[in-house]
Parts: C-alpha cells; sequence; structure tokens
C-alpha cells in the first residue's frame, strides 16, 4: 500500500526544506477520489515530516528517509489529546519513553512516528523510529471503512531515544508542534472529503436515472455540496500557504463542512443506485464507509463545533 | 515602545483580555490564551515581520509578554 503511494510521488511534497503545500492538498485531493487509505498515508506522512523539517534537529532531519505517521492518540486520550500520558523520562543523554498508543494509521508498517508524549515540562513531540528496542505493534482489525490504512495500536515498554528526537522544545508539543500537525491533517481530510464528494457524483450521474425528479433533486444536492467543499477547502488552504492567524480556524472550518458533506454525498450516492450502490462493483460503498470514519477522525463535528465557537 | 511591540499587542489584544496585556502579564503560565495560541502567534509573528522561528527560539520567556516577543523578533530578524 505504502510502495503504492510511494510510487505516485506524493510522498514527498512535505518531506523537503522547501514544503510544496498546494502539491500536497492537491494530492490529497486526487487520492481521495480513489482511495482515501491512499489519501490517510498521505496524509499522516506530510503531518509528520512537515514537523520533522520544521523542527527537527538538522541531523536527525538529514538522516531521515522513509514513511512516517502520527501517534498521538490514547485510550483515554482521543478528542482531547491534553491527556495524553505516555510519559518521557528524561535520562542519561536522552529520554525514555513508555505507554501505549491508539488507533495509529499505517503503524503496522511506518518507519518512525511523530509521537506526543508526557515529559516534565509538559506534553512534547518525539520522533520514534520504528525499530526502537521496547516498540511493540498490534493490528487493528475489522474498522468500518478505510480498511486499507494498517491501523496499529503501539505499546512502548522503556523506549530509549538520543536528545536529538525531540522535536523542538518540551512543552511545545501539542501547543504548537501538535496543533500545527493537527491543522495540516485537517486540510489534507477536508481535500480527501472533496475528491470523494467528486468521484460519488461522478458515479451517480452516471448511473442514477436524471428523468426523475427525485433524482434530480439529491444530484442537484451533491453538485451543490461539491461547490460548497470545493469553495472552503481553497479558502483554507490559502489561508495556510499564505501563514494567516487564521490558518488553524480555517482548517476546522473546512474539515468539519468537508467531511459532514462527503458523508451525505456518499449516503446520497449509494441511496441513488439502489441495490447497486450497496456493492463493491460501485465506489459509492466504500465512499459511505470512509465518509462515515472521515467525519471522526482529526477531530469529529462534536469537537470541532465546541473549539470553533471559543476561536471566533 | 516601538514599531513592533505595538503591532505584536495590537494581535494580542485580539486573543487575550485586555488586563492582561496592560499589566505585562505572563500570557501562557497566567492562563490567558486558547488552545490554538501559540500557533496563531508564531504565524502572526513570522508573516507579519518576516522572520523565521527555529527550534532555540521555543522557550517560554520569549513569549511571556509583548516586550519579550518583540525582543525575539529583533534578535530574529
Amino acid at each position: 500500500m505504502i510502495e503504492a503511494v510511494a510510487s505516485t510521488g506524493c510522498l514527498g511534497c512535505l518531506a523537503q526544506p522547501e514544503p510544496d503545500f498546494q502539491e500536497y492538498f492537491r494530492w490529497s485531493r486526487e487520492l481521495g477520489r480513489t482511495c482515501q487509505s491512499q489519501r490517510t498515508a498521505h496524509t499522516v506522512h506530510g503531518m509528520a515530516s512537515h514537523a520533522l523539517y520544521r523542527w527537527g534537529e538538522a541531523e536527525l532531519v538529514q538522516n531521515w528517509s522513509g514513511f512516517a505517521a502520527i501517534a498521538f492518540s490514547e485510550a483515554e486520550a482521543g478528542s482531547d489529546l491534553s491527556r495524553v500520558s505516555t510519559r518521557a523520562q528524561p535520562s542519561e543523554g536522552g529520554w525514555v519513553l513508555s505507554g501505549s498508543k491508539r488507533w495509529v494509521s499505517f503503524g503496522q508498517s511506518a518507519e518512525a512516528f511523530l509521537l506526543l508524549a508526557q515529559a516534565p515540562e509538559g506534553l512534547s513531540c518525539f520522533w520514534l523510529p520504528g525499530d526502537c528496542e521496547g516498540l511493540r505493534r498490534s493490528p487493528v482489525e475489522g474498522l468500518l471503512g478505510l480498511e486499507k490504512s494498517q491501523t496499529a495500536d503501539l505499546e512502548l515498554s522503556d523506549c530509549r531515544l538520543p536528545s536529538s528526537h525531540l522535536l523542538g522544545q518540551p512543552g511545545w508539543g501539542l501547543s504548537l508542534l501538535g496543533q500545527e500537525a493537527l491543522t495540516l491533517g485537517r486540510l489534507s481530510v477536508a481535500w480527501g472529503c472533496w475528491g470523494g464528494i467528486e468521484a460519488c457524483l461522478e458515479e451517480a450521474r452516471t448511473h442514477a436515472s436524471l428523468e426523475h425528479q427525485l433524482v434530480r433533486r439529491l444530484v442537484t444536492r451533491m453538485a451543490v455540496a461539491l461547490e460548497a467543499t470545493a469553495a472552503v477547502c481553497q479558502t483554507a488552504a490559502r489561508a495556510y500557504i499564505e501563514r494567516t492567524p487564521e490558518a488553524p480556524v480555517k482548517a476546522m472550518m473546512a474539515k468539519l463542512l468537508a467531511a459532514e458533506s462527503y458523508a451525505k454525498v456518499a449516503t446520497d450516492a449509494v441511496q441513488l443506485q439502489g441495490a447497486m450502490g450497496c456493492t463493491t462493483e460501485r465506489v459509492a460503498a466504500q465512499h459511505y464507509r470512509d465518509s462515515k470514519i472521515m467525519e471522526i477522525i482529526e477531530g469529529s463535528q462534536q469537537v470541532l463545533e465546541d473549539q470553533i465557537a471559543g476561536l471566533l | 515602545m516601538d514599531e513592533v511591540e505595538e503591532k505584536i499587542r495590537e494581535f494580542l489584544g485580539r486573543h487575550v483580555p485586555p488586563h492582561a496585556l496592560e499589566e505585562d502579564l505572563d500570557l501562557f503560565q497566567g492562563g490567558f490564551v486558547n488552545s490554538l495560541f501559540a500557533v496563531q502567534l508564531v504565524l502572526f509573528v513570522e508573516k507579519e515581520f518576516s522572520v523565521r522561528l527555529g527550534r532555540d527560539d521555543l522557550k517560554l520567556e520569549n513569549f511571556r509578554n509583548s516586550q519579550t516577543l518583540a525582543e525575539l523578533v529583533r534578535r530574529s530578524a
């Protein structure tokens, strides 16, 4: 799966000193049209790579190549990452990490993780190599959608890291590095939803009979959702690329609207195609399952609604 | 107060209570800021003053109030 994504060339967008955000978002949309699991690989690798290049020590950055994923969530810290309890203890010349992470997309195969842990100074971001001694991965099976996202839970037992594997400074892990990564992730997910909506609308127009008034109504609604999603994605991406202080809030808004629109459009795309829409012969069924997950990841509607109101 | 600090104060005025700004209270340790403030502040400082902050700049003493932020900007310029 990662080989397939890598072969497109998209993984390099942000894994470089001069990140190409426009290209990163464009790929999110492109992969979102065809495979949201691939889009997820692209999203998490971009989030992790950007943090590394932005806040990593030069030597760590220079010696790195490979595929990286995000290890933020825990059993008790999903919607509220301030509750992360994985510990990072300073030890001679570095850090010792212990704890567990959940729902790590591509956690089965990633060669490194951008990982959030509690240091004495507060939450901090670390670069955890996939072959670090003490790291154990357990595959998560039976997901509703994004079935090819190689999701895993991680167990860290006294994982030793050199001091250079701390990104930024201790205590800035969630407030700055984590929020930056989430902003990027939300934009990427939103653009992926945009691509998914396009695919659903295309299929619906091909297979549903527009002679029926009820079909025309639904298709019209899908087209309007596409327009609105495209607009909000582009506005938020522009704010991000221009580095305006409103960019994080606009990314939240874009993710909220795009994921909700995607879920509605995918539901209608299945409905319009009747029994055929429920089969693997049509893409609508896959988008239907993926869109539900995309409403939840990178901040569910409820989490975003709650946060945005306080940031206006 | 110079132009840099004035611009910073104008930005901070949109995000923190007036008394925190007037009394130069510690923005982060005083708990006056929301969960996105650090990101927004870094974006503002970098864009407004065309500087690039690095990992060594991430110290709470640099982010204490408008004066320390203005000093950080001047050092980074």
